[in-house]
């Protein structure tokens, strides 16, 4: 088990090198001099060329890629040209903001997903299968911020229910908090709850045409313990996997979500970077979910080993 | 010489009787048919809109600002009096446009990337794999949302940056069917007649990896659909005063209260929009793939 974590842990090394290198090189797609986005506009030669050497924009790229990297790993991502503030800390206060938002999301797709999935494969063929093979896709089509404006709409402006936007901690008031984030949760669970549904499906009608299925059915189980125990827990695996990788895709959802319901996380970060032309925080920020990415799979692949023991013993 | 060879192997090119079979599947599946009607008619509307709309999608009427629909205006009028229906007829323009140009600079940049890798195979392969594998880990729409912001916002630097963001999906889809195709026999029969490497590739990988690529076009041009409509969401796509579905949602959000209409027809036109090409897309891949 150690030495398999060991040899994922290594094997990700590259991809996180490469991932920095591309997130680096987006600078290089900026028009212009960059020493005049410090500036702010129009500024004499003389500072212009004092910027340039005080920022290292005459430094060969390959000495700006170590200057970039190195801050990285002392975790302060570089310095905004513009206010000139460390963008670390900065991230680092809106990473619960995101993380609880994405874990309810989580939540709430697997609450939905997995026991509409199941269904649909047992009923195969009929109403329900139907209905969740439309709702799913539906889920999959609806732009996660027209229905984020429409839950408002109706929830908050027409019925008065739930606040339009903002934020709580949980720690700081967990009722205040669940209330600010259900439509948000609920609008970043919705896309992924039918990506699940689709996936519970497939993976139960896969296990359930399988012999020890069948066996267990022949030796009079009940159906219920055969749908649950034999076939779930083998279905298990993929499911997992789905659930693991989809916590990037969550990140980039909650992008536009969190702008839509002024949730102060790292969506918002993001598009507030862009508009402020902050480019070394959108840099962070396309590094960090990127980096998040190959952690989850990473994850998924530890997890996939501890849920198949047929793996386990090969590899040990 | 062997330049000159001109003999076609025996390749699972398919046949006419095949492609009549494959669209008889096609035409059966009622969800594929309903999504292809669904795509042609908002690429109709695209292309005629000049003749449909009722009014110039950019004219701005002071006395008209925020009128709820009715028999003049059937979507109602924005926060500038500018006829909503008309607006959203022109948007076809610029989603379809940027759905199709940016899975066309997908396409073009990641089929020919993934293809030379998977036939090279070998450490090139290796190194052109982690570096796709690099790129699918960004987030898609954060990536296209990063290279966007670094470009510059307006609609081409969109389509630009989600067709880049999305060409790594179609690298590593080439490149797996490359690598169940050149095993076949017919790829063996061919270098055994001398067919040059470039012919291989063009006329017998390509054509034979075609299919699933098709699939994953239209699929993934109902993807950038909503990746153009959120970045005009957020203002990195088609600018204003041009119309975009994305960006009339962004101003609709600001009158929820005052003016609900606003915000609710742009998205069922993008929700339609992108339901008729995930259709259209499983159909094709049912029609194609019976095995599934």
């Amino acid at each position: 088990m150690f030495s398999f974590i060991v040899r994922r842990v290594l094997a990700a090394i590259p991809t996180l090198f490469i991932i920095s290198v591309i997130v680096f090189s987006l600078q290089q797609l900026l028009p212009g001099d960059p020493a005049l986005l410090v500036t702010g506009g129009e500024a004499s030669a003389e500072t212009l060329a004092q910027i340039r050497e005080q920022f290292g924009f005459n430094d060969p790229l390959v000495v700006q890629y170590w200057h970039w990297i190195t801050d990285v790993f002392h975790g302060d991502f570089g310095t905004s040209y513009r206010t000139r503030e460390a963008i670390g800390p900065m991230l680092a206060s809106k990473i619960p903001v995101t993380l609880t938002l994405a874990t309810a999301a989580m939540i709430i797709s697997l609450v939905i997903g997995i026991p509409a999935g199941i269904l649909a494969a047992i009923w195969r063929g009929r109403g329900w299968d139907h209905a969740v093979t439309v709702i799913a896709l539906s889920g999959i089509s609806i732009p996660n911020f027209w229905l984020g404006i429409i839950l408002i709409l109706v929830f908050a402006v027409n019925l008065g229910w739930l606040p339009a936007g903002g934020y709580v901690s949980f720690l700081e008031d967990p009722v205040q908090c669940l209330r600010t984030i259900a439509m948000p949760a609920f609008v970043l669970g919705a896309a992924l709850a039918g990506a699940m549904m689709r996936h519970t499906r497939s993976a139960m009608l896969t296990v359930m045409r399988q012999d020890y299925v069948r066996t267990a059915r022949a030796k009079g189980v009940a159906e219920k313990t055969v749908i649950l125990k034999h076939a779930f827990l083998n279905a298990q695996v993929p499911i997992i996997t789905l659930a693991t990788l989809q916590f990037g895709t969550l990140l980039a959802g909650a992008v536009l979500t969190e702008q839509i319901f002024s949730i102060p996380g790292i969506g918002k970060m993001v598009v507030d970077a862009v508009f402020n032309r902050e480019y070394q925080a959108v840099q962070a920020i396309t590094l960090l979910s990127g980096a998040a990415f190959v952690l989850m799979s990473l994850l998924a692949d530890v997890l996939y080993f501890i849920a198949n023991p047929k793996l386990r013993t090969k590899t040990l | 010489m062997s330049a000159t060879v001109d003999i076609a192997p025996p390749g699972p090119a398919r046949a006419p009787g095949q492609i009549a079979w494959i669209v008889r599947r096609f035409l059966r599946n009622k969800a594929a048919v309903a999504g292809l009607i669904v795509v042609g008619l908002f690429v109709l509307v695209a292309i005629f809109a000049p003749l449909l709309a009722p009014y110039d999608p950019i004219k701005t009427n002071w006395s008209e600002i925020r009128h709820a629909p009715s028999a003049a205006h059937w979507f109602g009028t924005d926060e500038l009096g500018r006829d909503i229906f008309s607006r959203i007829i022109y948007g076809a323009r610029a989603s379809l446009m940027a759905g199709v140009v940016s899975v066309v600079i997908a396409f073009v940049v990641g089929v020919p990337i993934g293809i030379v890798s998977g036939y090279v195979g070998g450490v090139f392969d290796t190194v052109v794999m982690r570096v796709i594998d690099a790129f699918l880990a960004i987030p898609f729409l954060i990536m296209a949302i990063a290279l966007a912001a670094f470009l510059g916002p307006s609609l081409t630097n969109a389509m630009i940056a989600i067709g880049i963001s999305t060409a790594p999906i179609f690298a590593r889809l080439a490149r797996g069917q490359t690598l169940v195709v050149k095993v076949e026999e017919y790829i063996e029969a061919a270098y055994s007649l001398g067919v040059r490497p470039m012919t291989i590739l063009t006329r017998y990988i390509f054509v034979n990896a075609f299919p699933p690529l098709l699939v994953q076009s239209t699929l993934a041009i109902a993807t950038a659909i909503i990746a153009e409509a959120a970045l005009a969401f957020l203002g990195l796509g088609q600018q204003p005063p041009n119309a975009s579905w994305g960006s009339m949602l962004n101003t609709a959000r600001m009158a929820l209260s005052q003016a609900p209409w606003m915000s609710i027809y742009p998205g069922v036109a993008i929700f339609l929009t992108v339901l008729g090409f995930n259709l259209l897309g499983d159909g094709l891949h049912d029609a194609l793939d019976p095995k599934d």
